[in-house]
């Protein structure tokens, strides 16, 4: 038995592109490939004599057991159903005058394309609804949104914004579909599909390739390059102010054994960590702890940070310092309220400063670079302030 | 009433299935309307939805269907009015059409 030729095709138009897959389907048979049978984004077709069959797409939910009798009408009055896509239904039928087109009343047919508004519709909106979501519910802060901003979180937002567009095109494309519809004319038959298909094919290619980049990105490539949370501070001269530079006498206090999520993760309260974002290309946290001691007696355990970040430009760096000032908490460890620019800001372009009892925090700029110093205890501010301006001297 | 719900009742003077309603209408209007089958389902799903006809048969893919009291009604007052309005417009067929 002679095994007939089949070929597999990517379904690269939209089901909302009725006339432009009638009209790619005509030529398909045209050329001698006829509609087999779809799969998910796929079409499968059957090497044959070419022919001039008419195809149509009605909008309609097939396996609905009520809507058996209209495929049968549509087979009675010389429709034969090839396949689906979702809602939209795939007859084709010769190229007869006798065989009447499935809809003679483009009114009607209106509605019937109409069903794939909600769709469409619930396409444009979860997007809209995740981004504002990402933006408008959790609020980052600005500061947030340039240290953290990797070219995953560009991408990915990219990706959303695209993901709209199309969904406006495509509620567009329908509404003046059925627009045509209501006005009483017919669908139109001579449609540029080829061009639709190499800007669906592009799409399509585009939208893969992003999730391609984005699953790797965000859950393959954290797996294979686990970074430590807290990892220890290596020896030698480090970007940032250390408590060292601060305080002339001071004991390391006893590392702290992390319980819960941090178990395992390294010493939270004495770290150096590196990170990056497209914005600030250099981020440094430093944690120290000490153990003060006064008089024999264990007076009390300081606990320092030193966050010193190098932004692409004096703007971002500005920006950032003027957001973790004002905006805060950026981590909830520290206190939560804002600081307030120094009357005398000496060789900064900017700084802010908090001195209450228990917590002493400065923040300065100058050109691209951000520092942002916390101190816990009693160390004055004037030698957190001096020790920032030694280390940031030429 | 548009003018495919009203060949719709006139072709059910007696039940039929959808195809054959198809071609009753076909028929009746004297090959002027030729209903695709979309467009039939759709009427017949609107007139059911109103009750202007019913199933008399039901054997899943193919459905009989027959007017309804109501439908009848519906029809014969559609009739009337088109009657009327081709009587209001009789003069045009007498050739008197004045101009300005």
């Amino acid at each position: 038995m002679d095994k007939k030729e089949m070929r597999r095709c990517l379904w690269w138009l939209e089901d909302w592109q009725l006339a432009e897959q009638e009209a790619w389907l005509e030529d398909m048979s045209k050329k001698g490939w006829h509609l087999v049978k779809t799969n998910v984004g796929r079409a499968t077709f059957e090497k044959g004599t070419p022919w001039e069959y008419r195809y149509r797409c009605d909008v309609f939910k097939a396996d609905d057991w009520s809507e058996q009798e209209r495929l049968q009408l549509y087979q009675d009055a010389g429709w034969e159903h090839v396949a689906n896509r979702g809602l939209v239904q795939i007859f084709r039928a010769s190229n007869n005058s006798t065989i009447p087109e499935i809809h003679t009343d483009p009114l009607e047919q209106a509605r019937n394309v109409g069903r794939l508004l909600p769709g469409r519709l619930a396409s444009f909106l979860f997007p809209l609804l995740f981004l504002s979501f990402t933006f408008y519910v959790k609020s980052p802060r600005l500061a947030q949104l340039l240290l953290q901003s990797d070219w995953l979180t560009f991408l990915s937002t990219l990706f959303f914004l695209f993901w709209i567009l199309m969904s406006i095109v495509a509620l567009r494309h329908l509404g003046k579909y059925m627009a045509r519809l209501r006005r009483g004319s017919q669908p139109p038959r001579s449609v540029r599909w080829r061009q639709a298909m190499r800007l669906a094919q592009l799409r399509g290619a585009l939208v893969i390739l992003t999730c391609i980049l984005l699953l790797g990105g965000r859950f393959v490539t954290p797996l294979m390059l686990r970074k430590p949370l807290f990892p220890p501070i290596p020896e030698g001269p480090l970007p940032v102010v250390r408590l060292s530079q601060v305080l002339d006498v001071f004991q390391y206090a006893d590392s702290i054994p992390n319980q819960g999520y941090y178990a395992g993760k390294g010493d939270v309260f004495n770290y150096f960590r590196q990170d990056s974002s497209l914005l600030v290309p250099e981020q440094y946290f430093l944690a120290e702890s000490a153990r003060l001691q006064s008089s024999g007696v264990d007076a009390s355990t300081i606990y320092f940070h030193c966050d010193t970040y190098r932004a692409v430009s004096p703007s971002i760096a500005k920006a950032l310092a003027g957001s973790l000032a004002s905006e805060r908490p950026l981590y909830p460890t520290r206190s939560s309220l804002p600081l307030q620019p120094a009357s005398d800001a000496g060789s900064f372009a900017g700084l802010w400063l908090l001195e209450d009892e228990d917590q002493k925090e400065v923040i300065a700029w100058q050109d691209s670079w951000v520092y942002h110093l916390s101190c816990s205890g009693s160390v004055p501010l004037e030698q957190i302030i001096g020790a920032l301006v030694l280390h940031t001297e030429p | 009433m548009t003018e495919a719900m009203y060949y719709v009742l006139l072709a059910l003077r007696q039940p039929l299935h959808g195809y054959a309603l198809m071609n009753a209408i076909t028929s009746i209007s004297r090959g002027r309307i030729v209903m695709g089958p979309g467009t039939l389902y759709g009427v017949l799903t609107r007139l059911c939805r109103e009750k202007l006809i019913t199933l008399t048969e039901d054997d899943g893919r193919r459905k009989i269907y027959c007017l309804t009291p109501q439908g009848k009604a519906a029809l014969l007052e559609e009739h009337a009015r088109l009657k009327a309005m081709v009587e209001d417009g009789k003069w045009l067929e007498m050739g008197v059409i004045e101009n300005g």
